[in-house]
């Protein structure tokens, strides 16, 4: 095996070869070390690479494995975890000056079941400033960029975790997603990022701020969807540590890859944010459906009532719950945020009470009407974001173009990526980004599978079959590790 | 709503200059524009949707 080869690699690739004994833990470690050393000064999607340790981990997942003590299907492989996870003993910054050389002496709950499935850590992955936007355009560590196009932005706030797995640094990442932050970065760089049910995975050891508490998600990047279900798995569950986790029984999800789809029923879900998209993404994204409808798929148009108030529902949450944990840092080190952070924070201080409880009541009549509209239909789907990758300049200067439309890339809604995707943290319901086609500047577009409250199997088994049908999953980036 | 910055300026001791008072007040009117939508809502009988509640995780 030689560093080419890591491309083609998957979760569940490697793991059968891993178990088999036909590749070495080691080995595949040390190549992703030299491939990290090779190609992340360019896309600085790492901020910590904990290589050591990674090293350390592979021989000991080596030796288990030679003695018959194999764990499971993440025995040996490689991940990363953004930097808003706490990793003990590894600094976690979550994006941020004020955190900069905080160094956890525990584990997020996510990294313990990761070192129990005997997965190996590779570092800690770059991120928006306290994960509040869409770019990963960050100030104290530098922007990470799209391995399709230097020029572009990674998404965000996971934009390390997505850049990584694209760019083959690793084979899995933990993010999270309070806004979109798992599927949008996942959708600008070609790769699957899940945002599974509110509680589904804890989020004890997140850090507090990094995303509104009603709103925030643990989630996942691989490459694949069956990838994507064998992690899941392994992670999701019950956790004492986190009051909001929730106490269902974790299905076994990789039993829905290859379940029929036929006759299954399909909403695009239409709303407000159709104003920030363009007719090329809309192109790319009402051709995946016509693929669904060739598996048999039922597709029809859906919305509901109240869908435009989702933003103002959104945004009243986020800042309120994000303020309160920023409270104390904002009083005694305030000029250690970013301006845009800061102000953001602040003006969030002044959203009054009532308009928060407003938000919680209008927010409990969109989730009934969502709950109303899965009863029509079993999955939603829409574009994971508008537009296609914007260049880092753009987002710099604050600007979009919407088929030859101005527009400012953040106004009192968010950010505009963030606009198709925030249904789902508002509601709480699973979604999925998968990649489904590439824009004209050749960089990758994905549309979201969402469904219910813990019908996760049936979008794993929706996604797949599109995978199946579709080679776009496959692409890799043009990095040149000769 | 400038005053409200100027009194969390004081409040917080952030040492804020008047043009960052003046965005941090535009961000703020902005989103009560915003939020402003969320009152026009009929919400008779509707309880806010706290996560704590059990009734959320099943």
């Amino acid at each position: 095996m030689n560093a080419r080869d890591l491309d083609s690699l998957t979760i569940a690739g490697l793991a059968a070869e891993i178990s088999n004994r036909e590749i070495s833990p080691v080995e595949v470690t040390g190549l992703f070390l030299e491939r990290i050393e090779q190609v992340n000064p360019t896309l600085n999607a790492y901020v910590t690479v904990t290589a050591d340790n990674a090293r350390a981990d592979a021989r000991k997942a080596e030796e288990e494995i030679a003695h018959g003590r194999y764990r499971g299907p993440l025995h040996g492989i490689p991940f990363s975890i953004k930097d808003n996870i706490a990793t003990k003993g590894v600094r976690t910054t979550a994006g941020s000056k004020i955190l900069a050389n905080w160094i956890p002496d525990f584990d997020a709950t996510v990294v313990t079941k990761l070192k129990e499935a005997g997965a190996v850590i590779l570092g800690k992955t770059n991120l928006h400033e306290w994960a509040l936007g869409g770019t990963t355009i960050n100030p104290f560590y530098g922007t990470t960029h799209n391995p399709w196009d230097l020029t572009r932005i990674a998404g965000g706030s996971s934009g390390g975790s997505a850049a990584a797995v694209a760019a083959s640094l690793c084979l899995g990442s933990v993010g999270t997603d309070s806004a979109q932050s798992v599927r949008n970065p996942a959708s600008m760089c070609g790769v699957v990022g899940l945002k599974a049910t509110y509680g589904r995975i804890s989020q004890h050891g997140t850090v507090a701020g990094t995303g509104a508490y009603s709103c925030n998600h643990t989630g996942l990047l691989t490459r694949n969807v069956e990838d994507t279900a064998l992690v899941l798995e392994a992670l999701a569950g019950r956790d004492p540590n986190d009051p909001l986790s929730a106490d269902r029984p974790v299905a076994k999800y990789t039993e829905s890859i290859g379940k029929s789809v036929k006759g299954l029923r399909v909403g695009i879900l239409r709303g407000y944010f159709e104003e920030v998209m363009t007719r090329e993404v809309r192109d790319i994204f009402y051709a995946a459906m016509e693929t669904l409808k060739q598996l048999g798929m039922e597709i029809e148009e859906v919305t509901t009532p109240h869908m435009d108030l989702i933003p103002a529902v959104k945004v009243c949450t986020s800042r309120v719950e994000n303020a309160s944990a920023h409270d104390r840092n904002l009083r005694a080190r305030s000029r250690d945020y970013s301006p845009p952070t800061r102000n953001a924070y602040l003006a969030a201080l002044l959203v009054p009470a009532s308009a928060y409880i407003m938000a919680q009541r209008v927010r409990r009549i969109i989730c009934d009407e969502f709950h109303e509209l899965l009863r029509k239909v079993q999955i939603l789907a829409l574009p994971t974001v508008g537009f296609a990758v914007p260049a880092i300049v753009e987002c710099e200067q604050g600007w979009l173009d919407i088929d030859g439309k101005k527009i400012r890339r953040q106004d009192e809604r968010g950010g505009t990526d963030s606009l198709t995707a925030i249904p789902f943290n508002v509601t709480g319901f699973p979604a999925m980004s998968v990649p489904c086609g590439f824009a004209k500047t050749a960089t990758p577009i994905g549309m979201q599978i969402a469904s219910g409250p813990f019908q996760e199997e049936l979008i794993f088994s929706v996604a797949h079959a599109y995978e199946q049908a579709t080679d776009w999953h496959k692409r890799r980036p043009p990095i040149d590790v000769s | 709503m400038k005053d409200s910055v100027q009194r969390l300026n004081a409040e917080y001791g952030l040492n804020l200059s008047d043009e960052e008072i003046e965005v941090i007040a535009k961000q703020a009117e902005a989103g009560q524009r915003l939020f402003q939508t969320l009152f026009e809502v009929d919400v008779e009988g509707i309880a806010p949707a706290l996560k704590i509640d059990p009734a959320e995780r099943q």
